[in-house]
Formats: structure tokens, C-alpha cells, sequence
């Protein structure tokens, strides 16, 4: 395999793993929309939508 | 978050809706939550933190509420909060415009026995009204201190911090009662004593006896769970039946406090004997006519469509050019392998295609920030209430279909405010048609590429309108059938008009841009990668390539051949004649990509011409572009002005080199050829293409060819996707040497047409929300209703496009 071959596996491998967890956490219910993902805090740029402290805790 | 902060001090924000909370939480944490002037933007709790005094606060926005009653989610939420975290200051922010309604909920939050500090509001309104507010007798009354503000210039934030810490620190409550009246004041009293007894009771005991009293489903049910609090709850029924023969428990409470907010009032609050008409009353005359106030508002629509759309287009080929350039700098740099395919093919045209329609993202929000900050849309949602109660949607419902068209995922939470169920779905099954941000460049793409740039705004503003058509009819059609029922009214608060201040503007278009780029970057990126490489594998097999590495030699020697043939006819027989021409004709090549270069850059697209416009220039000078080509070919090669140099400085060479070079030119050609056609095998046994050519049977009454058929698929995870998805296939189908813009090259392929752009407009508009806002609609309702809408977004949408699509194809927009 030649080097750019290498790093555009690495590339495509880190894409679908990321890719698949932001899918998985979103179907599993976590708030936030797709911009500003489903993390700690909520999402932070888009109105409304913020993580409920109900989610926190669970 | 509670265990985060034990040490530091917990402040809770409480108002009405729209008072201002929100801004002044903005204020004093720095955050850039929502604000917008109309009701209902906040609908769950939200937390900053600042340093006061050399010690962290962490302060709590809550939904805005008119009571602490139990009706609705969002009251719920802001009762909870109060009662269940103990907060160690209240912030009662109230608009002192119309601080009489204001000060129901601040009767009811002073039974709440927490320190609280009361932000006056919009003073400066309040002045220009005429009223006179006694900050001294109204503290007197309220048992708070009193802090004037005028959160939309941040004036009195710094006072507000002091007078909090201050209280913070002291702990110290005034108690201050409603009187409820005598029978019901014993009746608390005797529940009051009751409690004594009862220590697992954390909560006010005055405030618990009210409640128990005014019969609270969600009090009731969390004392029960305390030993002996089904003996409390008996009690209290039982003093309720004694007293109903005097006492009507219906209304008494709510009468009570709306007194207590009148005396407070009257006593703290003197009025200018003539109260004038405010600015706010006259233009609302005029914007909330019941004849002109629905074509005004149509109108603000048109033209703000219109503006987006003639304003947006420039900077938006601006920024197409930049990735175009940026592509080509790669190209031209890196050494060509599967790596330099994925940066360029995949990231620069996925992202890119995505990216250059920032600015009429930017544009659009500008314009609903203007309209939402000025008091617009309160009086926007006045004015189509009527057509909206007539479908079976509540009034409320407007705000969470107007949160919509900037992300469902807001809109689908925001129908919390909503206090029937059936109120909710039926706004949650109404949200998907409200054109979220993410659909705007899809519209953007396919108007440009397919519509001349004159009609662009209009034909916009008529794919948002459908929608919101589509939205009442199908509400209807709900109402009707599964969820049966009438709305309950509908009072809604108009705010005063005011000039929306720049920084509030500037943060919400920074929001939204933000977020675009922030998904661009990340989201959409790895979307782009995957598509990529659905589109380049599997690669094409030894024996396929061989077949065209056979034809690109064929096309060498039989060049070749012709080149011997024209020096041999030139009398070119020595080496050093040879390398002579040899070098002239790489002169002449390098001159030859400048002047094709130069001649690019002269031709840029004019601010009033749409990609379309310049397709139909094209085709009107040679009809077809069959044609184009075969003229090219039948056409003599015409040498660039800046090749007379080479005519005067070598004029014995120049005839044979020109003729050289002509024959590498036509060898290219052929050879580009091939190098297509070899890409285009690669990309039709791709895995995108088998998945594509499995659903083009259904999409194909549509129009839909397979490459639409993958972007819609991939476009279920955010809908950008559609635009990378498109770009990316039409990027690694297309030679390196060609970048043309993706509205430019859908323009121009045989396979789209304006039909096709329309049902696909219709298709994105009505098919289901993305994955995001699927899977908030699971939680605001439950897995049955997200598969529903899922199911019947896509059937729906289906039937939508075929239709579009068969109109458009009897009216002439089929080619």
C-alpha cells in the first residue's frame, strides 16, 4: 500500500467511526441537533434545545 | 449539575414570556442563548455561570410562565426548578410596560419564600407610556428589592449583580402574603400545623397547603409519596368540601392574586393623566389590519426572499470560485493518488458545495432576527391565527413552526409550550413543511441552476409558501382523522416594536453561522468522506483498466504517428531541429493556458445572472451542446493573440510547431475522453451506484435519476448532504481538469431539467426531518409517532414531487 493510500484509509475509517457514533447517540435520544452534536451542556448554538437536566443525570 | 455546584450560589431567572429574561441571563453570563421579541422561546432550563464578587454564581433561565400553576410543560419545568433546588436568590424579571399582568406570577413566587430581588424591565418603555413606577413602595409591598433595567442596552445589569450578591449573602426573606381570605386562611392555617409533624416535607408549608387546596395534580402526587402525605391530601379535600358552599375553588386563587397584583400596582404605580397612544398601537393599526395585515405580511415575506436570494448570489460565486481555485491548487500540488481523490473530490467539493451557501444562510437569518427582534412576528402570528385556528392549530403553535424554519429540532421541542397533547402532535406532524436552514441551499442550488436569476427570489418565496399551505392542509386533514378536537384560544401578548440594536442582529446571524460552518466542518465532512468513497469503490478491476490504458495508447501512437507525418512534411529531420520544436511547442502550450486562463477570469458571472442564464446564453449561440461541439470540431484551431510573438521572433519554426501543437491539443482531447469515460465505468459499479440503481425504480416516475436517488438517502442525516452528496458525484465523474460549479454542471446535464429541479424542491420540502429532529419528535412523543411521520413523510412526499413533477413536465418544463 502506498503512503496515500494509507492515510486516506485512516481518513475513511476515522470518518465512519465518527459518523456512526453521532448517528448512534442522536437515535438513542440525546438533544442537540445534528449542528451542534449531543454533548455535555447541550447544544450551545441553537435556540431551544438545550439538555435537560433530566438528561444529565441519566 | 446540582453536585457541581454546591459551593457557589444557584440564581434562578423567572418571568413572564417575553420580559426580557433571556437577555439578561445573556447579559450577565455572556452566553448567546435565543432571545427573540415574541413568547415561548425558552422552553427548558439554561445555565451560565459568572464570578460575583470573587465567587462563582451559576444562574438558571427558566421558560417563561404567567403562573406556577401545573397546566403546561414549561411551567412545570420553572415550578421544579424553584421548589426543587432551593435556589439562593430569585430573580423575578418583570416588564414594567405591563407590570400589573406581571405581577400575578410575582404573587405567586413570593409564596415560594425565596430571597428574591425583582428586575424591573424595560423602564425606558415604561416611561414612554407614561407610567411612573415607585421603586421604594414597590419593594415595600413585594418584600424584594428593586433593580431598575433596560436589558436590550444592558443598563442596570451591574446594579442587579450587587443588589443579588448582596442578598445572597444576607439569605434574608421578607414573607409577604396573598390573603386568600378568612375561610381560606384557616384552612392553611390548619394545614400548616398538620405539616409540623411532617419533616420529610421540604417544601414551603404555606405554599404546600395552597396548593393542596387549589387541588395541584403534580403537588398532590409528590406528597403522597411522603409518610402520611395521603392524610394531608385527604385533609385537604376535606376542608375543601367544607368550604365549597362558600368559597368557589375555581376561581377563588386566581382572583386573589390578580388582587394583590392590582393593589401593588395602584399603590406603587402612578399613570400619566393622558396616556397617549403609544408608536406601538399606531403601526400596529396599520400591521394587524384585518384586510391589509395578511398581504403586508406576505409582502415583508416576498421581499425578504428576494433580497436573500439577489443580495446572497455573489458572495455565494465568490466562495464557489474559492473552492474551485482551491481544488485546483491541490490538484496541481499534490501527486495524484487516491489521498488527493478524497481532499479534493470528497472534502473540497462535498464541504465546499455545502460551504459557499453561507451567505445567503447569513442573509436569511438577518432577516427574521430583524423581524423578530423588531415585535414583528408576535403581530406576524396575530395576523395568521385566524387561517391557523380555521386548520385546527393553535395560535401558540406559531412560534414553534416559526422556530422551524431555522431547525426542526428547536420547533419539534418548542411545541411544549402547548398544553394539550393533541395541540402538540399536530404542531410536531405541521413542523417537518417549515423549510428548515439546512434546505435553503438546496432550493438556492436548484432555482440557480435551473431558473433565470430575475424570478429567483419569487420562485423561493413560493416553495416557503407551499409549504406553509401544504402544513394547513395536511393539519386539516389530521384534525379531521386521527387527532380529532378543537384548539383551545388563543390570547397572545404583543410586545412594543422597537429597533432591533446591532449586537443582538450581529450575535444572532454569528449563531447561525456558526452552527453552519461547525456542521460543514465536521458533520457534513464526514459525510462527504463516506460518500466518497460509496462513490470510488470498489475500484475498477486489473483487466478494465488495462482496457483503457490499451485506448490512451492506441491515441499515443496514432498522435505520435501524425507527428512524425508533420515533421517529415516541414522537412524537421535533425535532432536538433526537433528539440527546436519541441521547446516551442511547450512555449506555446504554457502561453495557451494563460490565454485560456485570462479568458475564464474576463467572463465572470454578472451579480443580475443566474447559472441558469448563462446556460441558456450558451445554448442560444449553439442551440444544443451537441452542436457546440460538433461546431468546435468542424471550427480551425485559432492561435491566441500572444502567440505573434512566436510568429515574429521564429517564423521558420512557428507553421511546424503550430501544427505540433494542434495535434497534442486534439491528442489531449481524445485522451480526456477516455480518461471520463473510465471514470464514469468506475463510478457506475460503485457501491453508491448499486444502492442508487436498487431505489431508481421508485424514484424514477419522479425524474430522479440514481445520483439523486443516493443524495436523497444521505440527505435522511442532515439535509447539506444532499448538495455534498451531488457534488462529490459529479466531482469524481469529471476529469481533474474541469471544476466547473455544481450548479453550473447539474445545469448542464442531460438528465436534469427545470421538471426535475421542481419535484425535487417538492420532494426535500415535504419529506421527513432529519435523523436529529426524528429523534427529538421520539422524545417530545413516542416511537409510534416517529415512525408515522417517517413513513408518511416519505409516501407523502413522493406524491407531492410526482405531481409537481407531471405539471411541470404538461406546462413545458420538461428540457
Amino acid at each position: 500500500m502506498s503512503g496515500q493510500e494509507i492515510i486516506m484509509a485512516l481518513i475513511v475509517v476515522a470518518a465512519v467511526v465518527y459518523f456512526a457514533r453521532r448517528i448512534f447517540r442522536t437515535a438513542k435520544g440525546k438533544s442537540g441537533c445534528s449542528s451542534c452534536g449531543p454533548k455535555a451542556g447541550g447544544c450551545s448554538g441553537c435556540s431551544g434545545h438545550h439538555e435537560s437536566e433530566d438528561d444529565k443525570r441519566a | 449539575m446540582a453536585e457541581d455546584n454546591k459551593s457557589g450560589m444557584r440564581i434562578v431567572l423567572a418571568g413572564n414570556p417575553n420580559c426580557g429574561k433571556t437577555t439578561i441571563f445573556n447579559n450577565i453570563t455572556g452566553a448567546r442563548q435565543h432571545v427573540g421579541n415574541y413568547p415561548g422561546v425558552t422552553v427548558e432550563r439554561v445555565e451560565g455561570r459568572r464570578m460575583v464578587e470573587g465567587e462563582e454564581y451559576l444562574f438558571i433561565d427558566l421558560p417563561g410562565t404567567y403562573s406556577l400553576t401545573a397546566r403546561s410543560m414549561d411551567e412545570l419545568v420553572a415550578r421544579n426548578v424553584i421548589i426543587n433546588e432551593t435556589p439562593d436568590v430569585l430573580i423575578n424579571v418583570v416588564d414594567a410596560s405591563n407590570l400589573e399582568r406581571n405581577l400575578y406570577l410575582t404573587a405567586q413566587l413570593v409564596e415560594l419564600e425565596t430571597p428574591m430581588v425583582l428586575a424591573l424591565n424595560m423602564v425606558d418603555v415604561a416611561e414612554d407610556m407614561g407610567y411612573h413606577i415607585n421603586i421604594k413602595k414597590l419593594s415595600e409591598l413585594l418584600g424584594a428589592n428593586v433593580v431598575s433595567t433596560v436589558a436590550r442596552t444592558n443598563k442596570g445589569t451591574k446594579e442587579l449583580l450587587s443588589v443579588v450578591a448582596q442578598v445572597a449573602a444576607e439569605r434574608g426573606h421578607t414573607p409577604v402574603k396573598v390573603n386568600y381570605g378568612e375561610g381560606i386562611e384557616a384552612a392553611i392555617q390548619t394545614l400548616v400545623a398538620e405539616m409540623e409533624s411532617k419533616k420529610e416535607i421540604r417544601y414551603p408549608r404555606r405554599w404546600v397547603a395552597i396548593k393542596l387546596l387549589e387541588n395541584d395534580p403534580d403537588l398532590s402526587a409528590k406528597v403522597a409519596t411522603f409518610p402520611g402525605g395521603s392524610d394531608l391530601i385527604q385533609m385537604a379535600a376535606g376542608l375543601r368540601e367544607g368550604l365549597a358552599a362558600e368559597v368557589d375553588f375555581e376561581t377563588v386563587f386566581q382572583e386573589k392574586r390578580h388582587e394583590f397584583a392590582v393593589s401593588v400596582f395602584d399603590q406603587a404605580v402612578e399613570q400619566s393623566a393622558h396616556m397617549s397612544e403609544t408608536r406601538s398601537d399606531k403601526i400596529d393599526k396599520l400591521l394587524t389590519n384585518r384586510w391589509l395585515g395578511l398581504p403586508i405580511f406576505a409582502l415583508i415575506m416576498y421581499v425578504m426572499f428576494n433580497l436573500v436570494f439577489t443580495l446572497g448570489e455573489y458572495p455565494q460565486g465568490l466562495l464557489e470560485d474559492l473552492f474551485t481555485n482551491l481544488g485546483d491548487w491541490v490538484n496541481a500540488t499534490m501527486e495524484e493518488g487516491p489521498l488527493r481523490s478524497l481532499i479534493v473530490d470528497g472534502i473540497i467539493a462535498g464541504v465546499g458545495a455545502v460551504l459557499s451557501f453561507l451567505p445567503l444562510i447569513l442573509l436569511l437569518f438577518l432577516g427574521i432576527s430583524f423581524l423578530e427582534d423588531s415585535g414583528y412576528m408576535a403581530r406576524a402570528a396575530f395576523v395568521i391565527d385566524r387561517a391557523m385556528r380555521g386548520v385546527g392549530l393553535h395560535g401558540k403553535s406559531f412560534i414553534p413552526l416559526l422556530l422551524g424554519f431555522g431547525c426542526s429540532v428547536p420547533a419539534v421541542m418548542g411545541s411544549r409550550i402547548l398544553d394539550n397533547p393533541r395541540d402538540r402532535l399536530v404542531t410536531i406532524l405541521a413542523t417537518p413543511f417549515m423549510s428548515c436552514g439546512a434546505k435553503l441551499p438546496v432550493y438556492i442550488l436548484l432555482i440557480g441552476a435551473f431558473f433565470p436569476a430575475k424570478y429567483g427570489g419569487t420562485i423561493l418565496f413560493c416553495v416557503y409558501t407551499f409549504g406553509v399551505l401544504l402544513a394547513l392542509i395536511t393539519t386539516k386533514i389530521f384534525r379531521s382523522t386521527l387527532l380529532k378536537g378543537e384548539p383551545e384560544p388563543f390570547v397572545m401578548e404583543m410586545p412594543p416594536y422597537h429597533w432591533p440594536t446591532p449586537k443582538s442582529v450581529a450575535l444572532h446571524m454569528w449563531e447561525r453561522t456558526w452552527m453552519y460552518i461547525r456542521k460543514a466542518g465536521t458533520f457534513i465532512m464526514a459525510a462527504s468522506i463516506l460518500v466518497w468513497a460509496l462513490v470510488s469503490f470498489p475500484d475498477l478491476t486489473p483487466d478494465q483498466v488495462a482496457k483503457y490504458d490499451a485506448q490512451r495508447e492506441q491515441i499515443t501512437q496514432t498522435y505520435d504517428a501524425k507527428g512524425e507525418e508533420i515533421l517529415a512534411k516541414h522537412g524537421v529531420t535533425t535532432e536538433d531541429m526537433r528539440s527546436k520544436v519541441a521547446a516551442l511547442v511547450d512555449e506555446m502550450n504554457a502561453k495557451y493556458e494563460e490565454a485560456q486562463e485570462a479568458e475564464e477570469e474576463e467572463e465572470p458571472a454578472s451579480e443580475e445572472e443566474s447559472v441558469h442564464d448563462r446556460v441558456m446564453a450558451e445554448r442560444e449561440a449553439g442551440e444544443s451542446a451537441a452542436q457546440i461541439e460538433e461546431q468546435a470540431e468542424e471550427k480551425a484551431f485559432e492561435a491566441p493573440e500572444s502567440f505573434q510573438i512566436f510568429e515574429k521572433e521564429q517564423p521558420e519554426l512557428y507553421p511546424v510547431a503550430l501544427a505540433m501543437f494542434e495535434n497534442k491539443l486534439a491528442m489531449d482531447e481524445e485522451t480526456g475522453k477516455v480518461d471520463e469515460a473510465q471514470a464514469q465505468e468506475k463510478q457506475e459499479q460503485s457501491f453508491a451506484a448499486m444502492f442508487g440503481k436498487a431505489v431508481e425504480p421508485i424514484i424514477k416516475p419522479l425524474g430522479f435519476d440514481w445520483k439523486i436517488g443516493v443524495g436523497v438517502v444521505a440527505s435522511m442525516a442532515a439535509k447539506e448532504v444532499l448538495i455534498s452528496t451531488l457534488g462529490i458525484i459529479y466531482a469524481t465523474q469529471a476529469d481533474d481538469e474541469h471544476n466547473d460549479s455544481l450548479q453550473y454542471i447539474l445545469a448542464t446535464d442531460p438528465n436534469f431539467s427545470p421538471a426535475v429541479a421542481l419535484a425535487l424542491m417538492a420532494f426535500v420540502l415535504v419529506y421527513p426531518p432529519c435523523i436529529a429532529a426524528l429523534s427529538v419528535v421520539r422524545k417530545e412523543s413516542n416511537l409510534k409517532w416517529m415512525t408515522f411521520i417517517f413513513c408518511y413523510g416519505n409516501v407523502f412526499a413522493w406524491v407531492v414531487a410526482f405531481l409537481v413533477y407531471r405539471i411541470a413536465l404538461a406546462v413545458g418544463f420538461g428540457s
